[in-house]
């Protein structure tokens, strides 16, 4: 059986209160890495400073979450706790979908043309925010795992990567020990 | 475990065939509307096109109850306003839109205002804005290329802004598609080739790009199918009405298949030229198709199997039957090359960029880099960086 095919059997077979706590960890995760990424990368630095300032961005489970939300501030992105209509939402329809895909049984792109998330926002926005969770992903996972998670995972090289990677991770420690 | 799932959507009625037009005062009055607006541009009057269309509804005992004639090629807010205080004035209870791809979408924003009230677009911009059924709606497309007759989207320029507002919802999908082969008879050679190579590739990157599923599959195949057949009876004889017919046809099925399926690389950098360099749409699709074919036959084995299928549908069954499964995805490139080629030869419609007249080789870094924003990206089979694009524009060059 494939690993991926593994994967999906397990995550499949969680119980709801396991899948959502599973997802609230997941996305509390990405929101943690997005923040550090935004200061260890000049990649997705520059492709930030293309968002207006104030820009706020939520990735959230219909209906009630788990959510995150964040903004750019200085060029960064910083958590953001403001219940206003974000400039772009990346919403998936379900829990299971948000499950699948966080746990790179499916990926992102081929959730977006399965219609499992909603897009709500200006497109040249998301195609942006679609660019810093690639290049995010591509930093922070191994290879074999951004290959199944991304179209085109970007070959970097191999010590280039670690230490991009470890760089990435003490940045989101940090922020995890601050809160 | 088999990890297929789609969405397919399309609850446009089609009116198709001869006598189209005079089906519509009966589905009108079955929507309960009497006093319908008709939408359109003046190019359209002046062709004759309003004339059997006013004469149907006239015998239908039907009436406009107002004609706004004043839509520009570049639509904005400030048009749509306009046509919603009219239709208001005039106490209308219906919109008909008769044109291409300008006037469908003012239509699409005046019956917004029209039905949610207000003056301003910008409250429904944005996917999902709309919440409730909208006034009557009805299209009746001039060109065969847009497929905006069953679309749910719609852009519109704020020039106080300075942007574009896009609009999706299937509340804007209109309530009927009215396909009369009077309709499109007129049109010249050049619009002719470039609007069908403009459904061509619709259906075509509905059938190869991310989103393909087996009900879009079908329309699209069977739109693929029409282009190539009946697009050179066309061109060879313009006044061929069951010709004309099926090529309207084609870009609806098109138009079906992509608003289901979604489009890809064609588009991606199609928007970004039409818009830096104001090269018709059409013309830049049919344009840039063997190039991003190639490209994304190189880089995804599925896409490239997808290609090699459309074999069938372009060149006949004897042709796919004596062709080997490997060397499919090249001739099916081939054969739209091929007939890219002969519509240059007929009509000037240009084979490269640097014959568009309107693209310089130095815009190129600019028009890579604007096709990465585009949406239709999202749905390309192959992951298209910067470099990616700049390398298929430069072989589209020349």
């Amino acid at each position: 059986m494939p690993a991926s095919s593994t994967v999906d059997a397990m995550v499949g077979a969680l119980d709801v209160k396991a899948t959502r706590a599973f997802v609230a960890l997941m996305m509390a995760f990405m929101g943690r890495a997005l923040v550090a990424v935004s200061s260890t990368d000049d990649e997705v630095r520059a492709e930030i400073e293309g968002f207006p300032e104030g820009f706020n961005f939520e990735m959230k489970v219909l209906p009630a979450g788990p959510r995150f939300r964040l903004r750019k501030l200085a060029g960064r992105f910083v958590p953001d706790a403001a219940a206003t209509r974000p400039t772009l939402a990346i919403q998936f329809k379900h829990l299971r979908h948000a499950a699948r895909v966080l746990s790179f049984v499916e990926c992102t792109p081929a959730a977006f043309a399965n219609d499992r998330l909603v897009v709500d926002g200006d497109v040249a926005f998301a195609m942006r925010m679609q660019r810093i969770l690639d290049r995010m992903q591509s930093i922070l996972l191994p290879h074999a795992i951004a290959a199944r998670a991304l179209k085109r995972a970007p070959a970097l090289p191999l010590a280039g990567h670690a230490v991009a990677a470890a760089k990435l991770y003490a940045r989101i420690a940090r922020g995890a020990f601050a809160d | 475990m088999n990890r297929v799932y789609f969405e397919f959507f399309c609850p446009v009625k089609i009116l198709a065939g001869t006598s189209a037009l005079e089906h519509v005062p009966f589905e009108l009055r079955r929507l309960g509307s009497s006093r319908p607006m008709l939408v359109t541009d003046a190019g359209v009057r002046r062709a004759g096109l309003l004339a059997p269309l006013e004469r149907a509804l006239a015998e239908g005992d039907m009436a406009f109850g107002a004609v706004f004639e004043d839509v520009p090629a570049d639509s904005s807010t400030h048009v749509v306003a306009a046509c919603a205080r009219l239709y208001r004035e005039r106490s209308c209870d219906a919109i008909v839109a008769v044109g291409g791809g300008s006037v469908i979408d003012t239509s699409k924003g005046a019956n917004i205002l029209v039905s949610e009230g207000g003056e301003s677009l910008e409250p429904y911009a944005g996917a999902g804005a709309l919440t409730r059924p909208l006034k009557p709606f009805f299209v009746v497309p001039t060109t065969s290329g847009t497929g905006s007759e069953v679309t749910l989207a719609a852009v519109i320029a704020d020039p106080d802004k300075g942007v574009k507002l896009p609009f999706t919802s299937p509340f804007l999908l209109p309530n009927a598609a009215v396909l009369d082969p009077r309709m499109t008879v007129t049109l010249p050679p050049f619009l002719t080739a470039a609007t069908a190579m403009d459904a061509l590739t619709h259906a075509v990157e509905a059938y190869t790009c991310m989103a393909k599923n087996a009900v879009s599959d079908a329309y699209a195949v069977a739109a693929v199918k029409k282009v190539a057949e009946h697009l050179p009876i066309v061109m060879a004889s313009p006044g061929d009405l069951a010709a004309r017919f099926e090529l309207a046809l084609a870009a609806t099925l098109a138009g079906i298949a992509f608003s289901n399926s979604m489009t890809g690389l064609v588009h991606a950098l199609g928007h970004a030229i039409g818009a830096l360099c104001h090269v018709h749409h059409g013309a830049c699709m049919g344009l840039l198709l063997p190039y991003v074919l190639e490209h994304n036959a190189h880089g995804d084995e599925r896409c490239r199997d997808a290609i090699g299928e459309l074999l069938l549908p372009l060149d006949g069954a004897d042709v796919y039957a004596r062709t080997a499964r490997g060397a499919r995805p090249g001739a099916a490139i081939a054969s739209i090359r091929a007939l890219r080629d002969r519509l240059h030869a007929q009509c000037g419609l240009a084979r490269t960029l640097a014959e568009t007249g309107k693209v310089g080789r130095a815009q190129l870094p600019t028009l890579a880099r604007m096709a990465l924003d585009e949406g239709a990206l999202a749905y390309n089979p192959v992951a298209i960086g910067y470099a990616d694009a700049l390398a298929v524009l430069e072989r589209a060059w020349a």
